[in-house]
């Protein structure tokens, strides 16, 4: 077997339970939840038993994305420094980049949703990504694709420089 | 302005719109801290157009700790000046009317804007501009009779009258007195004169100078500034051959002194020829970079500043890459920082990325010289909402 390699033996998972805005309970693995600033500074000094985090402006749907999310990275962190540590060339980082990049491709209230939740529980990448996200929104594309994009009407608004 | 992004003027509109988007969902509104991130990170043309039509965003960018996150996140641009020499200015009842000609490159979106600095000014001897370099954001032109600094995205300018018969030596941001300063220097009967010139206190300062620098813009690292000394004008001035011990001059910002530095390697004897080597910074760390060659471009970098030790790290050929052909040695300029291992060069009048470590080049698109002029003058530059009123701006 894989793991009689490995002589240490891997402790049983800790669970974090997170509690959403309207009350559902998700257990997480508890590096998984580090992954949150705001969780991991009062972590050390929460009992063991009481590992409960009531989310209050979080709603369900957005802390199962955030969840995904930590996930995701949790893990492959943990694959890129292993291939780091086996010298095997990996392309660990692109891969995870481009995964980021899918992840985040949302509609506008999701997206609104992700950066309230990442700023709140303060997880720093995801932040860095949703607010990128929202300035490549702004920028770089043209009038008709905006016009789509945010469900402006041709018509309906007061353009100040159709007159030019 | 010769500008048009089309999706710029929808800019406010879709800024309302996301605002009202978001403050739809949970009746909250995007904490400021956030607004600012996004801001930081768009164009600094978007930003300056907003600016206009919504307070709210012209208050939260127009604080300095967002231009100076702004700046560091703007990604660079190269400014070419293209035939310098084609006169591009007339003179109507002593007030000289200029419209300088330039190009913004943008590597990475492959966009090419081209941008008109306009001059107007009443003086006697105007002679044609020419860019001489970029700081913060702000591009430096000196003629005969005046520098000007330019912003331009804000449109802001600033121009000084030289004193007589200097030559301007770039730039800098003086965190000390939270100024710019301007360099000049001047030939003197004693030898030479450093004299800087504040922007906002107009202090004027001079220092003997005993090496005079080339006319390009100084290599700033850390607080102190770094030229080549001109071998020419100092052999004529001092009556003996400059040194490879003395090639190069930095003036320290802080304690406004000057010393001189060796260039590395002893290729070349004791006697230095500095017509075709640069100074560039990568990772602030000085490097020299030695064109005299094409077949053989040594690449120094200086692993250790306070002992003066050169390091080559590379040694790139563009005999097989890029033919040229005239066998004579070409020109090459190089502007002074390097990104991404990539030097930037103009060589046989085409603008062109080498990078370092794989010998390759790519050329930048542009339009032909016989369309537009051939380029001689070169900056990278990072577009910035960076004000000359410089009491506002912060490192």
């Amino acid at each position: 077997m894989k793991d009689s390699f490995n002589p240490s033996i891997e402790p049983p998972k800790k669970t974090v339970t997170l509690v959403s805005s309207d009350g559902y309970d998700f257990e997480v693995e508890e590096e998984v939840a580090l992954e949150s600033q705001v969780i991991k500074d009062g972590f050390e000094d929460k009992a063991v038993d009481d590992r409960e985090y009531l989310l209050f402006n979080v709603h369900s749907d957005t802390l199962e994305l955030i969840i995904k999310y930590c996930e995701k990275h949790v893990s492959s962190r943990k694959s890129i420094s292993a291939a780091a540590a086996s010298s095997s060339s990996s392309n660990g980082e692109e891969a995870l980049k481009e995964w980021d990049e899918h992840f985040i491709s949302v509609d506008t209230n999701t997206l609104y949703d992700i950066l309230m939740a990442a700023d709140y529980l303060n997880i720093k990448s995801l932040l860095d990504l949703a607010i990128q996200k929202v300035a490549d929104t702004i920028h770089g594309r043209s009038p008709e694709q905006i016009r789509k994009k945010f469900n402006i009407e041709n018509d309906s608004i007061i353009d100040p420089w159709a007159s030019e | 302005m010769g500008i048009s992004v089309p999706c710029m003027r929808w800019a406010p509109f879709i800024w309302g719109r996301i605002l009202s988007l978001f403050t739809q969902t949970e009746a909250v509104d995007l904490p400021y801290d956030i607004i600012i991130d996004i801001f930081s990170r768009l164009p600094a043309q978007l930003i300056f157009q907003c600016c206009h039509s919504c307070r709210m965003i012209r208050t939260l960018t127009s604080s300095p700790t967002f231009v100076s996150i702004h700046l560091k996140r703007a990604t660079s641009v190269v400014v070419i000046q293209r035939d310098p020499w084609r006169k591009s200015y007339s003179c109507r009842n002593g007030i000289y009317e200029d419209e300088v000609p330039l190009y913004f490159i943008d590597d990475k979106t492959k966009e090419r804007i081209p941008k008109n600095m306009r001059v107007s000014h009443s003086c006697t001897g105007y002679t044609q501009l020419t860019l001489i370099g970029s700081c913060n954001g702000l591009l430096l032109f000196s003629n005969h009779v005046i520098v000007i600094i330019w912003n331009p995205i804000t449109q802001e300018q600033i121009i000084v009258n030289k004193p007589d018969s200097v030559s301007t030596c770039g730039f800098f941001f003086d965190p000390k007195t939270r100024e710019y300063i301007v360099l000049f220097w001047r030939h003197v009967d004693s030898g030479f004169h450093l004299m800087t010139y504040g922007l906002l206190r107009h202090t004027r300062k001079t220092t003997t100078l005993s090496h005079p620098p080339w006319f390009d813009a100084p290599v700033i690292l850390k607080s102190t500034l770094h030229w080549l000394v001109d071998n020419e004008r100092y052999k004529r001035a001092n009556s003996r051959f400059l040194l490879c011990a003395e090639s190069i001059i930095s003036f320290d910002m802080d304690t406004e002194t000057l010393h001189t530095m060796s260039c590395p390697g002893d290729k070349y004897g004791k006697r230095a020829d500095n017509s075709y080597v640069h100074l560039l910074k990568k990772e602030e760390c000085l490097c020299f970079f030695d064109t005299s060659s094409y077949r053989g471009m040594d690449f120094w970098v200086l692993q250790d500043y306070a002992e003066e030790v050169w390091t080559k790290t590379h040694v790139l050929n563009l005999e097989l890459i890029l033919p040229c052909r005239r066998p004579e040695l070409q020109y090459i300029r190089s502007a002074p920082d390097i990104d991404n291992d990539e030097l930037l060069l103009v060589w046989n009048w085409t603008l062109i990325r080498l990078n370092l470590q794989s010998n390759s080049l790519r050329k930048l698109k542009m339009r032909k010289p016989q369309d537009e002029g051939n380029i001689f003058y070169f900056v990278e530059h990072r577009d910035s909402l960076a004000t000359l009123r410089t009491d506002d701006i912060v490192h």
